[in-house]
């Protein structure tokens, strides 16, 4: 108990007061003691205080034994804690943080998936290279798990063991293609995130799951868009060709519009980056949508304005001159323009960002608006001079209004303020460079006097040093002014002064000689050095070589080009927005140029999906007419999926035999699930109440009765659309397959006789749908008169879904029900009753055989070898043929995917079992997880074929 | 992305650092610090900085810079925006993101930071997650943990990162079950020395505070959608059904959050609901003041809540102001004017008027002035909620929609 009074009373006060009093020896002692003791709540307060002092910078690491000892706690709290511990300071103590490795090794094979995934974090967060071996067959293990959750924990920790080991390179390259190619939106984003972490030049990687990636853009969560975004922009610019040379790729069409919706993410940083793409891949002529969001993003923080304005800055700057570009940049923006006025409340770098936009926008058209937004700048205090420089510029862009500003800023110059005078000086300097009309010159003479600023005063001088000719009558005496002040004058202006001397001695000697030879006199006992060193090397130059002194004209007097306006943002161009080179101007680690468009696309064929569920129809407005329907659709089969995952679960539980707790949150978890299907249920019911309407029941029933032979591809082929998405596949490398081959020959099983009036009869229209077999009733009415509430019905316990209430039926009529069934994989024969309200009531039993209780899935050669190889024994049949067989007539008899018609693979729909066929000429020989499927799999194909 | 945080006052001390790759020393800190001291406002600090190793992206709030260290090509809008989430995150938690409760709340500030990224990658910023990861701490808690020894660190395991709906919470259980929407539109204005109008842009939100039970399944109707052009929204909201129909569907997260952010650009003319008579002269020895505000589109509502203020410049000594209502505060430190004028009845402006005292011998520009105010139960744009619905849930939820205006960036030019 001691130690619980001491460790509340002692350290924590100093500590927390700032001064580390306490040596550290006993302060260690007191944690120490605290982290021995068998109290969890006394370690929970020390693993606290330890944290604290993590999280203030002090070192803590001699406590490390101390505290790796808790590892294995049961206390969840004081789990995490170590684990944050223990993530600091492993990489320090090496040999002590083996002594965790086996306790997250055993919580990787816990049946709770979010265990696995914190163990697996924690693991490959410890930076030990000694332990890199065992994360890398984590890592493989985690990739395959049947959780999505442990599949984005694995993606996340592939860059953490590259950057520990990048030798390991190709291994975990290998991982990323395969989580590439997962099917969960979870994974994806993190998949994508390790991509451009370890590999990002192998853009071949990507051509197969390309078109996968872009439709699943819009599920992934959020970080996860932003570097899949910026990944697709680099795939886009390296494989595909320019869309503004020819027609479009579809591919570049796809990912356009995939990723258009999210310009309205919430997310900035995703706004960006759908904009960067538009930027860089779209055609011009869709240019215009982005500037829009990019205005949208300016009611940001001021960090998030700094960035975009600088990309806006960027976009403006791209040679607004230029015919064609010119037209994008001005009418992208100039809706916006008054977005770009600036704010007193803006912070100093985003107003002075915002002078450059406003400045590069200007146009004949909004010359004047912009113009008298300029002047009002020029009276707050913190804009002035960049106003004063920003009305330069606007002289430059549009030449009709060079005048107006000229006369502007020469007005400026009798400004009280001095930043402004000086700028203006600055700016007329510029303007005038090329020619300076006489008016203008004698004025900003005149001026002169009254100028303090020195480098106002230098540029006068340069202008008109450089414009001598123009004001020769008035030169000297300019010159006689500046000599009467010249020792008090700055050195700027001494070295002009001088410049101008000079001039004047090569045009007007005879009128200057004095005056000039004054100011190198002045020059030469000058305290400055440079000025010192300027006269001397003129006078040389001047008086004492004849060979130069003879070229003095040509030297001194020659025209010298106007200087051009180049602003930083137009480097910036090379680029990629958005980037952080970008807005820093410079190539940072790791930045990857974005390429040029290639002349013309990649091969299309290189990203053709193995499986594409909607490829027909990439643009297809049809397709986003239903797409409410399914978006609901899917939720309610996603929530079936975790469904089906968590019986997987408990199945491990069950071989596991261990923890109940587990069981117990799991079938809790099961029974949330269970609710919420429910909820979903109730929620589709108004959307099928149209169709039975009483008033056209007749008309309904024809529908219905042609809806089958009509409408059926394309029902079945939503279905298979949202499946694709969601079918859960256990190992992530399975991909259920469309069936190759659908049975329309009817079975009949009850004739007129048997069925009193009714014909009935299956067929299996082989739809994917989770763990459920589809069977299609037919049901005919062959007698005269219609039959009323017709209605089948099966024994208790078996879960079918679908409407087992076929209703009314009348005379001759034909009704198709399709059931969906779940046989938990057994052939065994069920009963049916069929009932009407006659009060006849059939009962009948048929099995549905295991060729069709199977779903057809894709794997890899090396799944299937891999497969093969593990399914031996009593999973494995073999039967000798004495005929060979028709291979092409498999399909008619099992629901096998096959691509070469030796090797037929499949799974059971319940468990998921995996099925591999393999036929060749003497023998056939079936391996599957359940030997008895396996078996009347083998058998059925040998008789029947 | 991330591989350091730190979290620095204005001061120049650091407060808390976390590192989710090899640890970088904080004396990276002192780049930032050089630029900070440069920088006369805590606002013109650059946020993006170079080092010669590594790149600071700092964010600023409160007082208090975070500044996150990073060394390689990162979209940096990307740690902003992430920033600010952690700021988000944290003023949820605690109440308030300043210093203070950044130093009361260390330990679980850093498990927060844990479990936000990994390896320096956003892992879980969903707020109703991290929730269920860590509970929130309150006084109510506070007390029970220390009498049963629990902590705020949920003992559960949070399934919401696995759910196909990660915003949401599961297993959400209220007694009252309601929800309030708040629409919120705020005004930024540029108004000339004139009176007339420079700019004018509404920025509008929908902020929900959502207490339903179990999953519901929302459908918000508006009775002028086409408003909405410029629209963003929480993931949550079905983008596709916005699209074709028009219509808000979404299963929100549990608690506080932004439904929808839109904006009204400047073309669409705005009406103003207030305007300012403004005379001021900043001679010296002969300073003047003379202010009027008062309501322009009266619309039959209150302007509430109205501040006035000016950032007077450096040459003004003291003003000598008298105002027919509210209180006037002049603080010669920092030149800040400001007059709390309150709510303004329809057709009773009030008036500030006085002399000011300037230094100096030449006349000073006239500073902007900014304004504040705000008016219930009008939306400027006249945007509108039509109906609301449920589905999913049985029971019946308290629905309350609440309009607001406020006045965003507010400027008078003088």
């Amino acid at each position: 108990m001691t130690s619980f009074v001491e460790g509340l009373t002692s350290p924590e006060m100093e500590i927390a007061e700032g001064g580390v009093i306490l040596d550290n020896r006993t302060r260690f002692a007191d944690l120490k003691a605290m982290l021995d003791s068998n109290k969890d709540n006394l370690k929970v307060d020390a693993m606290k205080r330890i944290i604290n002092l993590i999280a203030k910078g002090k070192d803590v690491s001699e406590l490390f034994a101390a505290v790796v000892k808790n590892v294995a706690a049961k206390n969840v709290e004081l789990k995490k804690l170590v684990f944050v511990y223990l993530v600091r300071y492993a990489e320090e103590q090496q040999d002590l943080a083996l002594l965790s490795i086996s306790t997250f090794q055993r919580a990787l094979k816990d049946p709770n998936q979010l265990i696995r995934g914190s163990a697996l974090r924690v693991l490959t967060s410890i930076r030990v290279p000694m332990v890199a071996p065992i994360m890398l067959l984590a890592i493989k293990d985690a990739v395959r798990d049947m959780s999505p959750y442990v599949r984005k924990v694995a993606a996340h920790a592939i860059p953490k063991l590259y950057s520990l080991e990048p030798e390991l390179e190709p291994q975990l390259v290998d991982c990323i293609d395969f989580l590439l190619a997962d099917r969960r939106s979870l994974v994806l984003g993190s998949a994508v995130y390790a991509f451009d972490e370890i590999c990002p030049h192998r853009l071949d990687l990507l051509h197969k799951h390309f078109r996968a990636l872009c439709r699943g853009l819009a599920d992934v969560d959020e970080w996860g868009q932003i570097v899949m975004i910026n990944m697709l922009t680099r795939y886009a610019r390296h494989e595909l060709a320019d869309p503004d040379r020819g027609p479009p790729d579809t591919d570049v069409v796809l990912l356009l519009n995939s990723a258009r919706p999210l310009l309205q993410s919430r997310n900035c940083s995703v706004v960006m980056a759908v904009v960067q793409l538009f930027y860089h891949v779209a055609p011009k002529a869709q240019l215009s949508q982005i500037a829009r969001a990019l205005v949208r993003l300016l009611r940001g923080p001021r960090e998030t304005q700094y960035v975009v304005l600088t990309n806006i800055a960027t976009i403006c700057e791209r040679n607004p001159v230029e015919e064609g570009t010119y037209a994008i940049s001005k009418t992208m923006f100039d809706p916006f323009l008054k977005s770009f006025f600036v704010r007193s409340c803006d912070s100093s770098l985003v107003k002075k960002l915002k002078l450059h936009v406003l400045t590069s926008l200007v146009s004949e058209a909004n010359v004047h608006i912009i113009l008298r937004e300029l002047q009002t700048y020029v009276h707050m205090s913190d804009l002035a001079s960049p106003a004063v420089e920003a009305i330069g510029r606007c002289a430059v862009r549009v030449g009709a209004v060079s005048d107006q500003c000229m006369t502007g800023l020469v007005q400026l110059i009798s400004s009280s303020d001095e930043k402004v005078v000086c700028s203006a000086v600055v700016v007329i300097k510029r303007l005038l460079h090329a020619s300076a009309p006489l008016n203008l010159l004698s004025r900003l003479m005149r001026l002169m006097p009254n100028m303090i600023a020195a480098q106002a005063r230098a540029c006068v001088i340069w202008l008109v040093a450089t414009h001598v000719e123009q004001v020769l009558h008035m030169a000297p005496d300019f010159l006689r002014l500046i000599a009467k002040k010249f020792s008090t004058e700055n050195e700027l202006v001494k070295l002009e002064a001088l410049k101008l001397a000079v001039k004047l001695w090569l045009v007007k000697r005879d009128d200057s000689e004095k005056i000039v030879q004054y100011v190198f006199q002045l020059a030469r006992f000058d305290l400055s050095y440079d000025v010192r060193d300027r006269c001397r090397f003129l006078r040389n130059l001047m008086f004492n070589t004849e060979i130069l002194s003879q070229h003095m004209e040509e030297i001194f007097m020659s025209k010298k080009p106007a200087p051009e306006l180049i602003s930083s943002f137009k480097e910036r161009d090379k680029f990629q927005l958005g980037s952080l080179s970008h807005v820093l101007n410079q190539r940072c680690t790791k930045y990857i140029d974005l390429p040029e468009f290639p002349a013309t696309s990649s091969d299309s064929l290189l990203r053709k999906e193995a499986h594409a569920p909607n490829e027909l129809k990439l643009d297809d407005s049809d397709e986003e007419e239903d797409d409410d329907d399914e978006d609901e659709e899917e939720d309610e089969d996603e929530e079936e999926e975790d469904e089906d995952e968590e019986d997987e679960e408990e199945e491990e539980n069950e071989s596991e035999e261990e923890e109940e707790d587990d069981e117990d949150e799991e079938s809790e978890e099961e029974s949330d699930e269970e609710d919420e299907e429910e909820e979903e249920e109730d929620d589709s019911e108004p959307e099928e109440k149209p169709n039975p309407k009483p008033s056209t029941k007749k008309q309904a029933l024809i529908l219905n009765k042609s809806k089958p032979m009509n409408g059926k591809p394309k029902t079945e082929r939503n279905d298979l659309d949202l499946l694709i998405d969601v079918d859960f596949s256990a190992a992530g490398s399975r991909q259920i397959m469309d069936a190759t081959h659908i049975e329309e020959k009817e079975i009949e099983l009850l004739n007129v006789i048997e069925g009193n009036g009714l014909i009935l009869s299956i067929s299996y229209p082989r739809i994917n749908d989770g763990q459920y077999t589809a069977i299609r009733f037919g049901i005919t009415n062959k007698t005269d008169g219609d039959l009323l509430g017709v209605e089948l019905k099966t024994e208790e316990g078996l879960d079918v879904k679908g409407n087992s209430i076929i209703g009314d039926i009348p005379s001759g009529a034909r009704v198709s029900v399709d059931l969906l069934v779940d046989f938990g994989d057994s052939a065994t024969s069920r009963e049916w009753i069929l009932t009407r309200d006659d009060g006849h009531e059939k009962h009948f039993r048929f099995e549905v055989p295991y060729g069709e209780q199977v779903q057809p899935i894709r794997l890899s050669p090396e799944d299937i070898s891999k497969e093969r190889s593990r399914l031996g024994g009593l999973n494995r049949h073999v039967i000798q043929l004495e005929n060979p067989i028709n291979p092409s007539s498999i399909a008619l008899f099992v629901n096998a995917f096959s691509s070469d018609l030796t090797i037929f693979t499949c799974q059971t729909r319940s468990r998921k079992d995996v099925c591999i066929l393999t036929v060749s000429e003497k023998s056939i020989e079936c391996c599957c997880d359940n030997s008895v499927i396996g078996r009347m799999l083998a058998f059925s194909v040998s008789k029947n074929c | 992305m991330l591989n350091s945080l730190f979290f620095v006052n204005s001061s120049g001390d650091v407060l808390l650092e976390k590192h989710w790759k090899s640890v970088i020393h904080r004396s990276i800190c002192d780049y930032f610090f050089d630029i900070q001291k440069k920088s006369i406002h805590p606002e013109d600090v650059p946020p993006i900085i170079s080092t010669p190793h590594h790149y600071l992206i700092n964010v600023y709030q409160n007082n208090l810079f975070l500044v996150a260290v990073i060394t390689v090509e990162t979209p940096p809008l990307m740690v902003i925006e992430f920033l600010h989430r952690v700021i988000q995150t944290f003023t949820q938690y605690f109440d308030e993101f300043s210093d203070s409760s950044m130093k009361e709340n260390c330990v679980m500030v850093f498990e927060l930071l844990d479990e936000m990224l990994d390896n320096g990658f956003p892992l879980v910023t969903e707020m109703n997650i991290l929730q269920d990861l860590i509970k929130p701490p309150n006084f109510l808690r506070n007390i029970a943990n220390q009498v049963t020894g629990r902590t705020n660190l949920s003992e559960t395991l949070p399934t919401g990162q696995l759910s196909n709906i990660p915003w949401r919470r599961q297993g959400v259980k209220y007694t009252n079950n309601e929800a309030y929407f708040d629409v919120i539109e705020e005004i930024d204005v540029i108004v000339d020395k004139q009176g007339s109008t420079v700019f004018a842009e509404i920025q509008g939100y929908v902020d929900v505070c959502c207490k339903l039970s179990g999953m519901p399944d929302l459908t918000m109707t508006l009775i002028n959608p086409r408003l909405l052009d410029d629209v963003s929204f929480h993931p949550c909201v079905r983008y596709k059904r916005w699209e074709n129909e028009k219509v808000l569907s979404f299963v929100p997260p549990d608690g506080n959050f932004r439904l929808l952010s839109y904006h009204i650009a400047a073309q669409n003319m705005v009406a103003i609901p207030i305007y300012v008579r403004q005379v001021i002269s900043l001679k010296p020895n002969a300073g003047k003041l003379d202010l009027t505000v008062g309501p322009k589109l009266s619309m039959g509502k209150v302007l509430e809540d109205v501040v006035l203020e000016i950032t007077m410049p450096k040459c003004v000594q003291n003003c000598n102001l008298v105002a027919s209502h509210g209180r006037i505060a002049f603080d010669p430190t920092t030149k800040l004017l400001q007059w709390t004028i309150g709510k303004i009845e329809v057709g009773k402006p009030s008036t500030l008027k006085g002399s000011v005292a300037v230094s100096g011998t030449t006349v000073a520009e006239n500073p902007p002035i900014s304004l504040k105010f705000k008016i219930n139960q009008l939306v400027l744009s006249g945007l509108k909620v039509n109906r609301l619905d449920m589905y999913g849930e049985k029971y019946k939820p308290f629905k309350g929609v609440k309009y607001i205006t406020k006045a965003g960036k507010f400027t008078i030019r003088t």
